[in-house]
């Protein structure tokens, strides 16, 4: 299994490109971990074809953003993003003005490499590191359940025990899902995502589907029914669906 | 005596219509305010009973004449969309009238020898009136059922949302259709002489309600492009002042740079070598960076081609370097037609902006990137990231008043809330990651066509 992951390394410099080929190799060394390295100095828009992608492949990237004039390093991140939606991307640039925080959120990149910077070995051990935490977490028995949002833009991995609430938006007809600091607007309904999600998620109203591991307390008011969630966020609450939602916290609160 | 209390009936129903439409045309969406209602009703009720005893043809074309050029007023003023199906609905409201009186009528002549087909002319005129009547009453929210009223947004979004042309063709349609039945129903109304005058108007209706509409377009239209001239002028200024600005930053640099090269000689004349590296490490550098990184920024502007848009940014990132927060940008491609009004888009990221600016400002970090980006299915994506000091309760973000900067200021996020709300195809991602307050807007392509 661990035979399956590769790293890739894609920069046009080729002094960079052995320097972190080292340094990667260093620490594969020093954890005896078998993982493919590859190394990219041109044409780069072949990485895309060559990427492998499966439930038991994980593919690093170490990507240069600016490659050369004829293929742009965000564009190609952009690609293997859309292929490989569980990839680690870190960056290498020698731009400290670069857009970094909003590109990074974009591409879902792990971190950047600063080109020249004398600590691009911890630099690199640190990622490599990170990786290996939640990939190892993600092989344990107990792995996090996650759900893939695919917005017209980003797409999110969110743990299903983070997901707060849905909500639908009427005047659009789209759905917004709630964590304690995400609000994420994507197109589904919300009877398709309670037929993916566990039996702890509650359709408490027609606009609401609500996860009860984050119910905080009910208010039985009948002129003003609502659940109050994680965070303060507050939901409608159906009279004809309340006597579940109660039946829920009989058991559980 | 049958004939006098016809007449009344005739009166009632179609004042009923008539004050109906009027009352939805002047305003008041939600509820019917008998103060303003009666009059309408009553006078429309006089004005029938009138001509029906008064049977001179040059008095009730005067009559009718009054009645038309209310119309006309009313159409240039307050025309639109909701107000053309109110007034089809009174078109066929009272043709119903007519029809039922005829049916009703002793001396009732058929106009046609086959009188199968007329009871299928008649029918399908009432099917478009109930079509046309229940529009009529949705809008009123008169059912509060969910589905009938989903039907009626439906219907009437794309009537809203389809483009004038189209809009006007189908309106052609109806009226064309209205009209044959209307003219099949005067027709008889000519074979009962005394009437006759009556219904012209109702002949007149559709032509008007075609010009009115297209009058009430052209004066929209005038009134838009005037606007927009004078937004694209305002920031015309804007960038101007900036270009300026610019030029006198450059000419300062310049002059800096001139005294810089004069003490480097100094030094370099002294041979204090150590002193060269000091002044070049503190001054210089310090320096450089600063204008290198306003170059980059600016540099990007270029690919911006939505001009009140490039105004926004510029003056946005000015300000923000003005208050020495770092602004970094990246634009992979040129950002062109989005499918949103320019007035809009610019609202969306004067907000996320001037929130960035204003959280970024009060932050340690002080950073604000901005990437646009777009893929290979042509969806743009806007992301505006900053750092920040207290983080936002993300349930109230979009409330209104809500705000981290003190009272009286959160009204950004609910007005960018509104404004989203109008775009399908347009969705908002907010997320706060890495330490970063970071929105996303993201513009799909799909319905752009």
């Amino acid at each position: 299994m661990e035979e399956n992951n590769r790293i890739y390394i894609v920069e046009d410099d080729k002094q960079i490109s052995e320097q972190i080929k080292s340094c990667v190799g260093e620490y594969l060394a020093a954890h005896r971990l078998r993982w493919g390295v590859r190394t990219v100095t041109d044409r780069f828009d072949s990485v895309v074809d060559e990427i492998e992608t499966g439930p038991d492949v994980l593919n690093v990237y170490f990507l240069d953003i600016i490659l050369g004039d004829a293929s742009n390093g965000l564009k190609l991140a952009q690609k293997i993003r859309n292929k490989d939606t569980y990839g680690y991307i870190v960056f290498i640039t020698s731009h400290m003005e670069f857009a970094f925080p909003a590109i990074q959120y974009k591409i879902r990149a792990l971190d950047y490499i600063l080109k020249g910077d004398e600590e691009i070995k911890r630099k690199i051990f640190q990622c490599m590191d990170t990786i290996r935490r939640e990939t190892s977490v993600k092989n344990d028995e107990q792995r996090e359940q996650t759900i893939l949002i695919r917005t017209s833009g980003t797409d999110f991995i969110i743990p299903i025990k983070d997901i707060i609430y849905f909500e639908t938006n009427t005047a659009k007809r789209s759905i917004i899902l709630h964590t304690s600091d995400k609000s994420i607007e994507f197109r589904d309904t919300l009877d398709e995502l309670q037929k993916n999600l566990d039996s702890l998620f509650y359709r408490c109203h027609r606009s609401f589907l609500i996860n009860l591991r984050h119910v905080r307390s009910i208010s039985k008011d009948r002129s003003d029914l609502h659940v109050t969630l994680s965070c303060g966020y507050k939901c409608l609450i159906s009279p004809r669906y309340l006597k579940g939602l109660l039946r829920y916290e009989r058991y559980h609160l | 005596m049958n004939g006098i209390i016809y007449n009344i009936a005739e009166a009632i129903l179609a004042g009923t219509a008539f004050s109906l439409t009027i009352q939805a045309m002047v305003g008041s969406k939600s509820r019917l305010k008998p103060s303003r209602f009666l009059p309408y009703l009553s006078l429309t009720i006089l004005g029938y009973l009138f001509l029906e005893w008064v049977p001179m043809l040059a008095v009730r074309v005067v009559f009718w004449a009054l009645i038309v050029t209310l119309l006309v007023i009313l159409f240039y003023h307050m025309a639109d969309i909701k107000n053309m199906l109110y007034l089809s609905a009174f078109i066929l409201l009272n043709i119903a009238g007519v029809v039922a009186l005829n049916l009703f009528k002793a001396h009732y002549v058929p106009l046609l020898k086959n009188s199968r087909l007329e009871w299928l002319i008649g029918l399908l005129g009432v099917a478009i009136l109930a079509a046309l009547c229940a529009l009529f009453l949705l809008s009123w929210n008169f059912f509060s059922r969910n589905s009938l009223r989903k039907l009626y947004r439906v219907l009437y979004k794309k009537l809203a949302n389809t483009p004038p042309s189209l809009y006007v063709r189908l309106t052609l349609v109806l009226m064309f259709v209205m009209s044959v039945i209307g003219l099949i129903w005067i027709y008889r109304g000519i074979l009962d002489k005394d009437r006759f005058s009556l219904y012209i108007p109702f002949l007149l209706l559709p032509v008007l309600n075609l010009f009115g509409y297209l009058l009430y377009k052209l004066a929209i239209r005038n009134k838009i492009k005037l606007e927009e001239q004078k937004e694209k002028y305002d920031q015309l200024l804007i960038y101007t002042g900036i270009i300026e600005k610019l030029t006198k930053d450059v000419r300062a640099f310049r002059h800096d740079y001139n005294n810089i090269l004069l003490t480097l000689r100094s030094y370099i004349e002294q041979n204090d070598i150590e002193g060269l590296k000091t002044y070049y490490n503190r001054e210089i550098l310090k320096n450089q960076s600063v204008v290198l990184n306003e170059n980059s920024v600016f540099l990007y502007i270029e690919y911006i081609k939505c001009v009140p848009l490039k105004g926004l940014l510029t003056t946005a990132f000015q300000r923000a370097l003005e208050r020495d927060i770092q602004v970094s940008v990246s634009i992979d491609d040129y950002l062109d037609e989005t499918g949103m009004q320019a007035i809009d888009l610019c609202r969306i990221m004067g907000i996320f902006l001037d929130n960035a600016i204003e959280a970024a400002r009060d932050s340690q970090d002080k950073v604000i990137s901005l990437s646009v980006t777009r893929n290979e299915d042509r969806d743009v994506s806007i992301v505006v990231a900053n750092s920040f000091t207290d983080k936002p309760k993300m349930n109230l973000l979009f409330e209104e008043g809500y705000t981290t900067k003190g009272n009286g200021r959160g009204t950004g996020l609910a007005t960018l809330k509104a404004i989203l709300e109008q775009y399908e195809h347009v969705t908002l991602n907010t997320v706060i990651e890495n330490g970063f307050f970071i929105q996303e807007l993201n513009i799909s392509s799909a319905c752009r066509e």
